[in-house]
């Protein structure tokens, strides 16, 4: 305990050493009396004295000083008890009024609740300690998402504190199959996460897998939402998110009524929902506000940006360098023409094209908000027109390096664009060593790869995989109104 | 079904690997970059002492020269060798996916086509659709004369395409169409076009003229019409036709609505070729001093079909002459006997071939 300084590994151990040892004042201080937050003090009333604790900053001063402390001062029964026995027993009878207050016996629970924002109360004698609620750190309002933006619809979106997050989940769905579970994860940061599910409709093995895979994860102290993110996926370096996130409540409250199971956590205004599948990803929230056949035309041009965005740089590729005959007459002396004198390969400058483009969305998102737009905008004009006058790239390359980059921000989930971003590159490469053959190698490979991906239980391609051509009418390339859906 | 889905997916990926050591297929990765290639827009094939190719090429050499065109021209023991070695003389690598017209020499031409046309169908990237021409003399002259002007080879012979569906004087030809023919064994009508020098000084530029129909038979030259018999040819044919006759005091615009083969007989015999010819008689223009109306479309109208029965008794005389089934009896008589009649002499032979009017006047231009 004169140890005050202790190595990462240290702490690790010191935390996982700590037995439930009856909770004592003195071994309280002797952890948390190092830090200037932690307030510590006593109180007494009749012939008892009791030590109070709690961290500055966590707790709501002012119902700690009227609601609890006040009741010590006041009430004759506390003032005339003798013993500290007789004042843990008018505890234990609710003589303290307060909406959510519980009896601990164990060290690390009392200080397990003393850093989770609780005030507590230990009487040395009887080695127990009463923890009460009064969480009053400052909080964010609910604000409308700024990362996923609303036409219609709700704008609650999540904030930090978790049990914020969870009211609004409740205030959606009041129904009583509604399950909200906590789990902890980290073994130095003790986040709190909540697994938000429909005990009706989830499946019970999928509900178990995930609590044992977040328990089970080796996170220290979660301190990005990647950690947990990874947590929660079943490949380790999958290229294609498995693990879909939301700002919004009601896409999060919409896929745990479809069965789904979310998991929110604590100090992040962000929900995961998993298992997830591509045909998630490639819905917008905003496609059943919307009326049905504005909502599927808007859903059938998503999947072929999907299609544009993966495939046109390298088509031109192989077209370009290999089959340049099925281009027509004009297309192809157009190309022929602004290629004229470029001292790179269509290969090299596809690709430096697509790495410039990188780079800007990257720098884009670095600078600070009016300005990072203004630049990437004026930096894109710029850069696409003084490569062409340069002769860096030609014309045709960056039209088809700025289409395939707007059908990427088509896409209403950015993790995927991202990853489709990726893997892009690839098909790039197939086609620069094939041509259309290679091409057809890399497109085949690709849905090889997203074949074999599933999350508990779930195949990435679901339906198109699993599912008859039928079911891609079925919420997923089709929306069908609701009158035309079956229960 | 993922598990099933997932194995075939992998057989597939497997046999597309697999493909690859595969031989010939060597070839297809050979990078033949854009901007490295010529297109070749129009062939030239010419037969004296083996095999000739001319290429003319719309050749990139520099952002401006868009329509710069070059001529190459190579020869070997065949077209093939030919090929090669032209692909050896140019800088850039010949694409011969463009090309939409080919010219064959009348003298090349008179030794048959039959070996040109499976050249030509013998490679994947030709299209079917482009168009075949025999030409005066050789072809490497008359692309020689065209390219020389810096004109678009395709521009003028689409040109001249257009200009004779107007007109009236011909309808190009497919390859599509010879292929068949060649492979019917049925008789081929190919147009004839010759160069002419217009203009005067430096303001000289070299045009194209048709000059009628070579026809075809067995892939061999067998007769040659000038360009009204090739319009009388026309008239009886049946892709869309209308022309212009001048006679006396008016031009006559007249336009074929229909054509309809009779077959009359003698007992088991066929004795005479009946052709039901609908006309549409319009005045296209009236001479200066002519008064002009109804009243002269009535008059000039039984001259003008008086014209044309005399170019179609040319044409008769000289299909009877070559032993050529250029008007598709032998077909008209298969779809009218309902394929039991499949042999019919030719039009010579003694079989007569006539042809009927029916002529409609429409004078709505109503031209005085």
């Amino acid at each position: 305990m004169d140890e005050y300084w202790l190595s990462e590994e240290q702490n690790i151990r010191y935390n996982k050493t700590i037995e439930p040892v009856p909770v004592q004042g003195k071994l309280i201080r002797a952890y948390l009396e190092q830090s200037d937050d932690f307030v510590a003090s006593a109180i007494s009333f009749g012939a008892v004295s009791a030590d109070i604790f709690c961290i500055d900053g966590l707790v709501k001063d002012s119902v700690v000083d009227e609601n609890i402390l006040s009741a010590f001062n006041e009430m004759e029964q506390f003032q005339k008890c003798r013993s500290e026995a007789q004042a843990v027993k008018l505890m234990e009878q609710g003589f303290v009024h307060h909406a959510s207050v519980k009896k601990v016996g164990s060290l690390s629970a009392a200080i397990e609740a003393i850093l989770s924002a609780n005030f507590v109360i230990v009487f040395n004698a009887c080695r127990c300690a009463f923890v009460f609620d009064v969480k009053g750190f400052n909080a964010r309002s609910i604000e409308e998402p700024e990362s996923e933006s609303v036409i219609k619809g709700s704008r609650d979106g999540f904030t930090e504190p978790i049990r914020l997050n969870t009211a609004i989940v409740r205030r959606h769905i009041r129904s009583h199959a509604l399950v909200i579970k906590q789990v902890e994860i980290g073994t130095v940061s003790k986040t709190t996460l909540a697994m938000v599910y429909m005990k009706n409709i989830a499946r019970a093995q999928q509900v178990q897998a995930v609590e044992q895979r977040l328990k089970a994860s080796s996170i220290t102290a979660l301190t990005s939402l990647g950690q947990l993110e990874k947590a929660l996926s079943a490949a380790q370096y999958s290229t294609v998110p498995t693990v879909m996130h939301t700002e919004r409540a009601d896409k999060l409250c919409a896929n745990v009524l479809g069965g789904r199971i979310a998991v929110l956590a604590d100090g992040y205004p962000v929900g995961f929902i998993v298992p997830a599948n591509l045909a998630m990803f490639m819905q917008a929230p905003e496609d059943y506000a919307a009326a049905p056949i504005y909502a599927n035309f808007v859903r059938i041009i998503r999947y072929l940006c999907l299609a544009v965005n993966l495939l046109l740089p390298a088509l031109y590729i192989a077209v370009a360098n290999f089959s340049c005959e099925i281009l027509p007459d004009k297309l192809a002396q157009s190309i022929m023409q602004a290629k004229f004198g470029m001292p790179f390969s269509t290969f090299t400058e596809v690709v430096l094209m697509l790495v410039a483009f990188e780079i800007l969305i990257e720098s884009g998102l670095r600078l600070p908000g009016g300005v990072g737009q203004a630049v990437s905008i004026v930096s894109g004009l710029i850069v696409g027109d003084a490569a062409v006058s340069a002769k860096l790239a030609s014309p045709a390359v960056v039209m088809l390096t700025a289409i395939a980059g707007i059908t990427s921000f088509v896409l209403p989930y950015q993790s995927l664009a991202n990853s489709l971003r990726a893997i892009r590159f690839g098909l790039v490469l197939a086609a620069a060593a094939g041509g259309l053959f290679g091409l057809a190698v890399g497109i085949t490979a690709v849905i090889f790869y997203f074949n074999s991906i599933e999350n508990f239980g779930l195949p990435f391609l679901t339906p198109f995989s699993t599912g008859g051509f039928a079911s891609w009418w079925q919420d997923t390339v089709i929306r069908r109104s609701r009158r035309a859906k079956k229960t | 079904m993922q598990k099933k889905l997932k194995r075939i997916l992998a057989l597939c990926l497997c046999a597309l690997l697999a493909v690859i050591p595969l031989s010939g297929v060597k070839e297809s990765f050979a990078v033949q970059n854009i901007e490295k290639s010529a297109m070749v827009k129009s062939i030239g094939f010419d037969r004296e002492n083996g095999a000739q190719l001319s290429f003319v090429t719309s050749v990139i050499n520099d952002s401006s020269a868009f329509h710069k065109q070059s001529l190459i021209s190579a020869a070997g023991e065949n077209f093939s060798q030919a090929e090669q070695q032209a692909q050896i003389l140019a800088d850039k690598y010949l694409t011969f996916s463009y090309a939409k017209h080919y010219l064959i020499g009348l003298p090349s031409a008179e030794r048959g086509i039959a070996s040109i046309v499976d050249y030509l169908l013998s490679s994947p990237v030709v299209q079917l659709s482009s168009y075949l021409y025999l030409c005066e003399g050789a072809a490497k002259q008359m692309l020689e004369s065209i390219s020389r002007d810096s004109i678009s080879t395709n521009e003028v012979l689409t040109n001249l395409n257009l200009a004779g569906k107007e007109e009236g004087y011909y309808n190009p030809v497919s390859l599509l169409e010879c292929a068949r023919a060649l492979e019917e064994g049925t008789c081929l009508a190919l147009p004839v076009i010759g160069a002419k020098e217009e203009g005067e000084n430096t303001a000289k530029k070299t045009v194209l003229v048709f000059k009628g129909y070579a026809l075809l038979q067995g892939g061999r030259v067998c007769a040659r019409l000038n360009r009204e018999q090739s319009r009388a040819m026309n008239l009886l044919g049946e892709k869309p036709m209308k022309t212009v006759v001048s006679c006396k005091g008016a031009d006559l615009a007249i336009k074929r609505e229909h054509c309809r083969v009779e077959f009359v007989r003698q007992g088991a015999q066929i004795a005479r070729v009946r052709f039901h010819l609908t006309l549409r008689e319009s005045l296209a223009a009236v001479q200066s001093g002519a008064a002009g109306g109804e009243a002269l479309l009535r008059e000039t109208a039984p001259q003008a079909e008086q014209i044309l029965l005399e170019q179609l008794q040319e044409l008769f005389t000289l299909l009877e002459r070559a032993k050529a089934d250029a008007l598709g009896l032998q077909r008209a008589l298969e779809i009218e006997s309902g394929g039991k009649e499949r042999q019919l002499q030719p039009v010579a032979g003694g079989i007569k071939a006539e042809v009927e009017f029916s002529a409609r006047e429409d004078n709505h231009f109503n031209l005085q």
